[in-house]
């Protein structure tokens, strides 16, 4: 069988093609960077306080030594933390009582006489508000697993279309919570020491017009070419 | 000599890409559906480009180089390896449009982590992504996990003798039943088993620890998408520590394993055979080598202190050495704390077991339990044979579907691949650590990329310097085909500019 070179042309088509739907991502990436953003109203400081716990080491070495609940007690409270504190160096923050503000996020989880919560402190949280309402990068989220006892206030999580609940807990940090098979967990000290710092908030997200113009344009294009494609084999 | 590829060659992968490519745009429906019930018109648009894009290229391709020559190996391997390639570009659009990446490379990283079934991620905000887009995120994952071209192209009508080399390029070589399409078409019935019971289980579980019928249903779908492809996708950031369930983790845990068999063990247990299940020289292995895993995964705990409750310490170990062992990434802590509070020997535990991987021709990644064992058998064989008189007849045999004898040419290429992922793992790493990585968190997060783990030491953020995350990416692709169709891409390239006709 004779064999045919690639011609040159054929290498041209392919690399037109390829600049076109690079074309068409870049640009509408640009348009959507430069629409104008709806950044969401500052809630408050993520960072802690100045009083700042004084942490020794970040690395377990060796397992706690047995504490009693009396010293669990005495444990003085640290005051604002965030959670990356707390995650870069659980140990030295287990059985403190804290002070944590963060945005309820995905479900509250009603059960077994409270309700398990995922609050998170991050930007997204507590500064710029959700990503999809601007286009400010901070990074992934970041937040603690919180239990509270019942009764819960009127809490509203944050989704993809709505900024949560902003609470405040008062709680103890338990580095490894038995009752939670292991997990690291604050748990507030009591239905009193939860407040609501700012309720849920809708967010709008309109259409990228753009955008939308691309769609509709790609999709007719693309069902132009099924129907004739579809045509020609009936034809056959 | 290096023979240059002609037109003919070209005109064949480029058809079958076509081909693929529209399937894409196919499977962009699912979550464009969902965006419409759920309201997210943005979203929605985003998914109608990305189809739109896909359908046209693909056709336009199609019909371009038409043809009705047949696939040989080279065009397969080839095909595969560009397809896999093409598929995450294509479905990297509407994730970039989504604004929760950084830029198209993050967009791009994502969905080669979800095809490869991998499950890191460089998503920024997840916490407050939609859930359509969410569900596209867990789909590439169901895709990948039973082979993103034997899926395209089974579905759009092609014949088996189109479709055996592509199924041979996606790194599977388990051909469960004669004909190709209908071992395709058995996986597919194995995976929908799975999906409506695993999703009913999950659904069940979700409702019991708190949530409402719908959220219960969203997590339970997506959940059972991470687990079975043993992809490791999460609906939020805090993976499944979001729970605090031990019935969602129960039923996480059996599909990750159910994921991690071969589609083969599968097959057997359908048609009753359960004796084959004990006597798979690669079920053996995997037995042996989780044993081995979660005891040192366990002891390191233990050391280090971790847990304060026996209990904690069997349920958030036993899950999360399976869920290393089996590649699928799910954890139950931050990710930092495998750095901050697991001391030293859990997380090389974890590492170890990532490293391992589940079955051959499963959704599991891995260097798999099938080389491990041939490996080890070599091993056993060289040593009876050293021990025995030089007259003596050494015979090692082992059960993979049938009695076999162990020959040199399966274990000269279960080693050389083994040799391929070391190698792999310490340029990874390597990469990492020119960026100020440490050497164990580098080769930590170079592994699990390698082997399609997706567990992560926190090394990988949406701020990491972007060879790193090109290395990554590189990774998740290169571990997900195996190498070889890879290398086959490689060549072909080499051949275009070398070659002659």
């Amino acid at each position: 069988m004779t064999r045919r070179p690639v011609s040159a042309r054929a290498v041209g088509e392919i690399a037109v093609a390829v600049v076109i739907v690079i074309a068409v991502i870049v640009t509408i990436r640009i348009l959507r960077d430069s629409a104008p953003q709806a950044r969401l109203p500052h809630v408050g400081t993520a960072a802690p306080d100045s009083d700042d716990p004084d942490i020794v080491t970040c690395e377990r070495t060796l397992p706690d030594a047995e504490e009693t609940q009396q010293a669990i007690d005495q444990v003085e409270p640290v005051g604002l933390i965030s959670s990356t504190e707390v995650l870069e160096c659980p140990d030295a923050f287990d059985q403190q009582v804290v002070v944590y503000v963060g945005e309820v996020i995905g479900d509250v989880l009603n059960r077994d006489g409270g309700a398990w919560l995922l609050v998170n402190d991050d930007d997204y949280a507590l500064e710029v508000g959700p990503l999809r309402g601007h286009g400010d990068y901070r990074g992934g989220n970041s937040g603690l697993a919180v239990w509270l006892p019942a009764p819960l206030p009127d809490l509203e999580p944050g989704r993809g279309d709505v900024r949560g609940t902003v609470i405040q807990v008062r709680g103890r940090i338990h580095r490894s919570d038995a009752a939670d098979g292991g997990g690291l967990t604050l748990r507030a000290l009591s239905a009193d020491t939860v407040s609501i710092l700012r309720e849920a908030q809708d967010l709008d997200r309109p259409v990228h017009r753009a955008q939308a113009v691309a769609a509709v344009l790609f999709a007719l294009l693309a069902a132009a070419i099924t129907l004739q494609a579809r045509r020609s084999e009936s034809r056959r | 000599m290096l023979i240059r590829p002609d037109r003919d060659d070209l005109q064949v992968i480029g058809f079958y890409l076509g081909k693929v490519m529209v399937g894409v745009g196919y499977v962009l429906g699912a979550p464009m559906l969902v965006a419409a019930v759920m309201g997210d018109w943005d979203d929605l648009t985003a998914f109608l480009l990305g189809a739109g894009l896909s359908i046209s290229i693909g056709r336009l391709a199609e019909r371009r180089f038409a043809t009705t020559q047949q696939l040989d190996w080279s065009h397969g391997l080839v095909t595969a390896a560009l397809s896999w390639l093409l598929g995450a570009a294509l479905f990297a659009v509407p994730l970039d449009l989504s604004g929760h990446y950084g830029s198209y490379v993050d967009a791009y990283f994502e969905a080669m982590s979800g095809l490869t079934a991998t499950g890191l991620t460089l998503t920024q905000d997840i916490d407050h992504m939609s859930v359509s887009v969410n569900l596209l995120r867990h789909i590439t994952h169901f895709l990948g996990g039973q082979g993103i071209i034997i899926v395209m192209l089974t579905g759009l009508g092609s014949s088996s003798g189109q479709v055996s080399t592509l199924y041979v390029g996606e790194g599977r070589d388990d051909r469960i039943l004669p004909n190709v399409v209908r071992t395709a078409r058995f996986i597919y019935l194995v995976a929908s088993v799975y999906l409506v019971v695993g999703t009913i289980a999950l659904t069940l579980a979700g409702l019991v620890a708190g949530f409402s019928p719908l959220r219960s249903v969203i997590h339970g779908l997506n959940l059972f998408m991470a687990a079975f492809d043993t992809g490791g996708f999460a609906t939020n950031s805090t993976s499944i520590s979001y729970y605090h369930s031990a019935a969602i983790e129960g039923v996480l845990i059996v599909l990750m394993v159910a994921g991690a068999l071969s589609f083969l063990l599968h097959y057997e247990l359908w048609r009753g055979r359960r004796r084959e299940v004990l006597e798979n020289l690669e079920v053996r292995t995997i037995a042996v080598t989780g044993l081995i895993t979660t005891s040192l995964l366990l002891l390191g705990l233990a050391r280090a202190g971790t847990f304060t409750d026996v209990g904690s310490l069997f349920r958030k170990g036993v899950f999360s050495a399976i869920s290393a062992h089996t590649s699928t990434g799910f954890t139950v802590n931050a990710s930092r704390m495998f750095v901050t509070d697991w001391g030293r020997i859990a997380p090389a535990a974890l590492l170890m077991a990532l490293a391992l991987g589940g079955m051959a021709s499963s959704t599991a990644g891995g260097v798999k339990g099938i080389r491990v064992g041939l490996a080890a058998k070599s091993v056993s064989r060289d040593v009876r044979r050293a021990i025995q008189p030089d007259a003596a007849v050494v015979a090692v045999t082992y059960t993979q579907r049938h009695r076999r004898r162990i020959t040199d040419a399966p274990v000269r290429s279960a080693i050389t691949i083994l040799v391929l992922y070391v190698l792999l793992f310490l340029s990874g790493a390597l990469v990492g650590v020119y960026y100020g990585v440490p050497f164990e968190q580098a080769l930590f997060e170079s592994t699990s990329a390698s082997v399609n783990g997706g567990m992560s030491v926190g090394v990988l953020e949406p701020g990491t310097p972007l060879p790193m995350k090109l290395t990554y990416t590189a990774q998740m692709w290169l571990g997900r085909l195996e190498f070889m169709a890879v290398f086959a891409l490689l060549g072909y390239g080499i051949a275009l500019v070398h070659g002659r006709i």
